[in-house]
């Protein structure tokens, strides 16, 4: 899927066609108000096209369902969600109805149960397996990272944007570049970079 | 998500609260249990509001209000206490949405200010205005609900599913998606949130454990309520519960509602004053609650660890 994006984010401008399948590096000189923007969380700045179909719903939650994640490798502090449970916030399946989950039904249990089955599947092949369970509260900046983009990866998107976790020391870094080239390699996920540098280049 | 009452320690719980009537059959010691147990229900109320969503919500003693008046008026009729139990959560719930829909942008600074409106306007207003109503507690199923033991147990069902449902809303998606628009937005929003919605449906939900406590209110009296009962201090006292427990978990509410049934209790203090002195304690010291402090200590320990190793390495 083909990933347009143009616009101005803070000032500057964000400009970039990422070919279906690709991995495409774009530098701007406040990446994560970028990511933020073509997320749909912050105020419009860019117009977001996929596969040359704008994205009309300015908001995340349309954009997501259209096929879009976008993970800036932060998460802030969840202290009443598992790791696992940030996961399966991305998974973005049917529901039952509310009064089902809040009576408990079987099919609510058993959509909870392959949800967590589906997340814990993604996380364990991310490297993540072992904290899964650990509350979502005090983690690692690295493992945040990590779980930041599981949590983009659940939704089974088309076209991720990715905001590279620069403030991580190089190793950690290219440590979950690599887990994000192999998604890529997987299931040919077009995917954008966002770096703060101000070269842009061919990804991996 | 995560608590710190595992499914064992639940079970054991619900069988200490069913033995406690059989125990300590003093009637003073089973209505204590039995306004312990309204607390719970109204920090029940409050635990998806504030502990997920991270707002001050103070509608819950309004829709205690409004469900008392319609299960009192409806088993002054003679009506069944399903129809009655129906319609106490649903006028809860009808009352939440009241507030919420009186904030339609940014909730999380102006559902403060609409909630206790609600509740100044119910107290203030309603209460005094409504006729007063008495009945005597009916039989249901066979069982005579003007022993204080049977209503003990039946709002211990009451606590007993209303903690089933919010541990059901918790798994599920909504619940995350609630937890996550509360905590970190930008991480809800990314995920798929849409956040009025979630609004509404967290907010509504909220009243109908408040709709209930209400009706238990009024099986208590056996008529409406005073008005004293659904006073703006009482929704700063019920606020306290979950925020001294620990409000994003059931755990919390729990740990709350003792803590401020049991220290009047044993101390003679008014409830109203622990309920203020537990709301600044946890405003003070206590971010996430007794629950949240007892949970941070492993990885808390952890990162001394860790700090500790860094300082000593060379």
């Amino acid at each position: 899927m083909t990933l347009t994006v143009d616009g101005d984010v803070a000032g500057a401008p964000l400009s970039v066609e990422v070919p279906a399948g690709a991995w495409t590096v774009a530098t701007h000189p406040d990446p994560d108000a970028a990511a933020a923007v073509v997320a749909g969380t912050a105020p419009a700045g860019v117009s977001v096209a996929l596969d040359g179909r704008l994205l009309r719903r300015r908001d995340a939650a349309g954009r997501q369902r259209a096929g879009l994640a976008v993970a800036t490798s932060r998460l802030g502090c969840l202290p009443s969600l598992r790791v696992v449970d940030v996961v399966m916030l991305g998974l973005d399946g049917p529901q039952p109805p509310l009064w089902q989950i809040v009576l408990g039904t079987r099919r609510a249990r058993t959509v909870q149960l392959d949800d967590e089955a589906a997340a814990r599947a993604l996380a364990g092949r991310l490297g993540l397996a072992s904290r899964l369970d650990a509350a979502a509260v005090g983690l690692p900046a690295a493992t945040e990272a990590l779980l930041d983009l599981a949590r983009a990866l659940a939704s089974g998107p088309r076209a991720l944007v990715w905001r590279r976790p620069e403030w991580l020391p190089p190793a950690d870094a290219e440590e979950i570049a690599a887990v994000a080239a192999g998604e890529h390699a997987r299931s040919r996920l077009t995917v954008l970079e966002l770096r703060a540098s101000p070269e842009r280049s061919a990804g991996p | 998500m995560n608590d710190v009452l595992t499914a064992p320690g639940r079970t054991a719980l619900l069988a200490a609260a069913v033995a406690f009537p059989y125990l300590f059959p003093d009637p003073v010691a089973v209505r204590a249990a039995v306004e312990l147990l309204i607390l719970v229900l109204a920090g029940l109320s409050l635990l998806p509001v504030v502990g997920w969503l991270r707002t001050v919500a103070l509608s819950a003693p309004a829709s205690a209000a409004t469900g008392a008046v319609a299960a009192a008026t409806l088993l002054s009729a003679d009506q069944a206490l399903p129809l009655a139990v129906l319609a106490a959560g649903a006028a809860g719930a009808a009352t939440a949405l009241v507030a919420i829909a009186a904030a339609p942008r940014r909730p999380q600074v102006v559902l403060p200010l609409t909630s206790l409106l609600v509740t100044v306007v119910v107290w203030g207003l309603l209460l005094p205005r409504v006729r007063l109503v008495s009945f005597a507690r009916p039989v249901f199923v066979g069982v005579d609900l003007s022993a204080d033991r049977a209503l003990y147990l039946l709002t211990l069902a009451f606590v007993v599913a209303c903690v089933a449902a919010t541990a059901n809303l918790a798994r599920s998606r909504a619940g995350r998606e609630t937890a996550a628009l509360g905590a970190a937005p930008d991480v809800a929003l990314r995920s798929g949130a849409e956040p009025r919605s979630v609004w509404l449906r967290t907010v509504a939900l909220s009243g109908v454990p408040a709709g209930l406590a209400g009706l238990v209110a009024a099986l208590v009296q056996q008529g409406v309520p005073p008005s004293a009962m659904f006073s703006p201090a009482v929704a700063m006292t019920w606020l306290a519960v979950p925020l001294l427990g620990g409000a994003p978990w059931i755990s919390g509410t729990l740990v709350g509602a003792a803590i401020l049934r049991g220290v009047p209790a044993l101390t003679g203090l008014s409830v109203v004053g622990v309920g203020g002195v537990g709301l600044a304690v946890a405003a003070a010291a206590l971010p996430d609650g007794i629950v949240g402090a007892v949970r941070a200590w492993p990885w808390r320990l952890a990162e001394r660890r860790r700090e500790g190793a860094a300082s000593g390495s060379p």
